[in-house]
């Protein structure tokens, strides 16, 4: 079975987490993820609960019948964050080295500190432009990559109201899925 | 057949949910049980790019028969009053005087307790209530955050309430007289059974209203049991003779004699009133917050009981009654979105119903 591995943070707004998912699986463009990394750090750990419960309901309305959520802790500071993705991205590259082909990683952005955002788009940016590191070795090997992010374009109205995705008029919000793996079909 | 309990809020998760299955744009026609197939009360316009809708109000209420009938069913009949109505309540049309309403509570919230100022209270009269206004009120303090603002509530306005909400239940018999004057299946009208008349269903709104704001922690209850001007009036008195020296009060009306009687005690007030029924129906009103159309589909299902969203992808039942609705289900702001067509389930199922379990409702 192809892997599909979704990568998200968890921030004080549970709907920033659920919402980018939720918004893409309705697109009907995207399948079902196998694995939904959940990046924590103990600041909002009761926020982590609320989004895992939140997206099983999501999953188990979408048939997402083999998915499977796996928190990952973190921490709440730039080196710290950046430590641990790449140990997540490790972790990602022993799935490879098992022999299972990753067909697909999502890495929505849409949650979380804007460091957290930064560090996985600067990963990004290494692997789009060549660079050769630790984590672009184990990225070059996954089909295709994709950044997500699902913003508010009437921001004043909607910020920190913690609103489901279906809660907030469509014409007010705007997900983006841009691919940015195989660089050739890259359209950042 | 797919059905899911919502709030009133989440019906904008509806209205998106509309949006995402027909496309670029939807047109949807709401019909009623009581009124002529095809004769929509509402219109509805809604675009993936725009997040306000168009709306228009039929200019009459056509109802499928006007024969045979009784006075015994008359206080479920609606009539042209009550698209009005739903206009006001929903604040798709504005009641006149709303937005002076509103400037008093921004210059109350400007005021610093810590350096001296009064705090400022609105209180209101029964009709507020039973036109919605204080709903738009405190969704307008809860939007801007307005802190530093407090709600009277005065205990002779939620007796008043309760006195002319006068109980009639709707049974058997009644809907079999109902379903032949209208010349329906009882199926169709078998929604209404043990509920309010649709007349006393405006009061338990109203009263439902009344908890709503006395559960906010910027309002307060005041004044003896009573009822009529006099107990709501001797109530308001009687708070500034007590608290005058710290609270300054400001009272919303809809009726022109009380507020004769609020100014002759030197009382500031500020009396709101509903623009023309011509002025309102058989109009187009363009760019109504998606907020503004969920409510305009809250109240209607309430008033109407039941009322039929036609899209071009099939039809959408929004019940504001329904055997075993309680008053929780009336405090809560709930009704019930029903549809039987099949292509539609799936698609239902993956927006406002899950909406709903997420919310905790299904």
């Amino acid at each position: 079975m192809e892997e599909v591995i979704w990568i998200t943070n968890i921030s004080t707004y549970k709907t920033a987490t659920v919402n980018p998912l939720w918004a893409c699986l309705l697109n009907g463009e995207h399948p079902c993820p196998t694995k939904i990394y959940l990046i924590y750090n103990v600041t909002v750990k009761n926020v982590l609960e609320q989004a895992s419960r939140d997206i099983s309901i999501l999953l188990d309305v979408f048939g997402c019948k083999n998915s499977k959520i796996e928190p990952f802790e973190s921490y709440d500071d730039p080196e710290g964050y950046d430590h641990r993705f790449s140990e997540l991205i490790t972790e990602i590259g022993k799935i490879i080295e098992s022999g299972k082909k990753i067909s697909r990683i999502y890495f929505d952005v849409t949650a979380g500190r804007k460091f957290m955002a930064m560090t996985i788009v600067a990963h990004l940016l290494d692997l789009i432009s060549g660079k050769e590191t630790k984590i672009t070795r184990v990225l070059r090997e996954v089909d295709e990559i994709y950044l997500v992010m699902l913003y508010l374009l009437d921001y004043r109205a909607w910020y920190g109201r913690n609103s489901y995705y279906l809660e907030i008029p469509l014409a007010s919000q705007k997900l983006k899925v841009n691919k940015v793996w195989p660089r050739g079909e890259a359209n950042v | 057949m797919f059905e899911v309990y919502v709030s009133r809020r989440q019906l904008v998760g509806l209205l998106n949910a509309i949006i995402y299955i027909s496309g670029d744009h939807a047109y949807i026609s709401v019909l009623t049980p009581y009124t002529k197939p095809n004769r929509s009360i509402f219109e509805i316009t809604l675009r993936r790019n725009n997040p306000d809708a168009d709306v228009r109000i039929a200019s009459k209420l056509e109802l499928r028969s006007s024969l045979n009938i009784d006075e015994q069913i008359m206080c479920e009949i609606p009539t042209d009053e009550d698209l009005y109505k739903a206009a006001i309540m929903s604040n798709i049309v504005e009641i006149n005087k709303l937005g002076e309403v509103m400037e008093k509570i921004d210059s109350f919230s400007k005021r610093d307790p810590l350096k001296g100022s009064k705090l400022g209270y609105l209180t209101f009269d029964t009709n507020a209530f039973y036109l919605n206004v204080v709903d738009h009120v405190i969704r307008y303090i809860e939007e801007k955050n307005i802190r530093s603002v407090g709600i009277l509530l005065i205990q002779a306005v939620k007796d008043e309430i309760n006195r002319k909400f006068r109980d009639r239940k709707i049974d058997q018999d009644f809907i079999d007289r109902l379903s032949a004057a209208l010349k329906h299946s009882y199926e169709e009208l078998s929604h209404l059974h043990n509920n309010l008349c649709r007349e006393d269903r405006y009061w338990f709104l109203a009263l439902s209203l009344y908890k709503r704001v006395k559960q906010r922690v910027y309002s307060m209850e005041f004044g003896e049991r009573g009822y009529g001007d006099e107990a709501i009036l001797r109530s308001i008195v009687d708070f500034i003779e007590k608290f005058g020296r710290a609270y300054d009060i400001a009272v919303v009306t809809a009726d022109q004699t009380f507020a004769g009687r609020l100014a002759s005690e030197n009382i500031e007030t500020i009396t709101i009133s509903k623009p023309p029924i011509g002025d309102v129906i058989g109009r187009e009103y363009k760019s109504v917050p998606l907020i503004r159309v969920a409510d305009l589909l809250y109240f209607s299902a309430i008033i109407f009981g039941k009322i039929t969203l036609e899209t071009s992808q099939g039809k959408i039942n929004i019940k504001g009654v329904w055997r075993g609705k309680r008053t929780n289900h009336y405090d809560n702001e709930i009704v019930k979105i029903t549809t039987r067509k099949e292509a539609l389930e799936e698609k239902l199922r993956k927006t406002v119903g899950l909406l709903s379990k997420l919310l905790g409702r299904s």
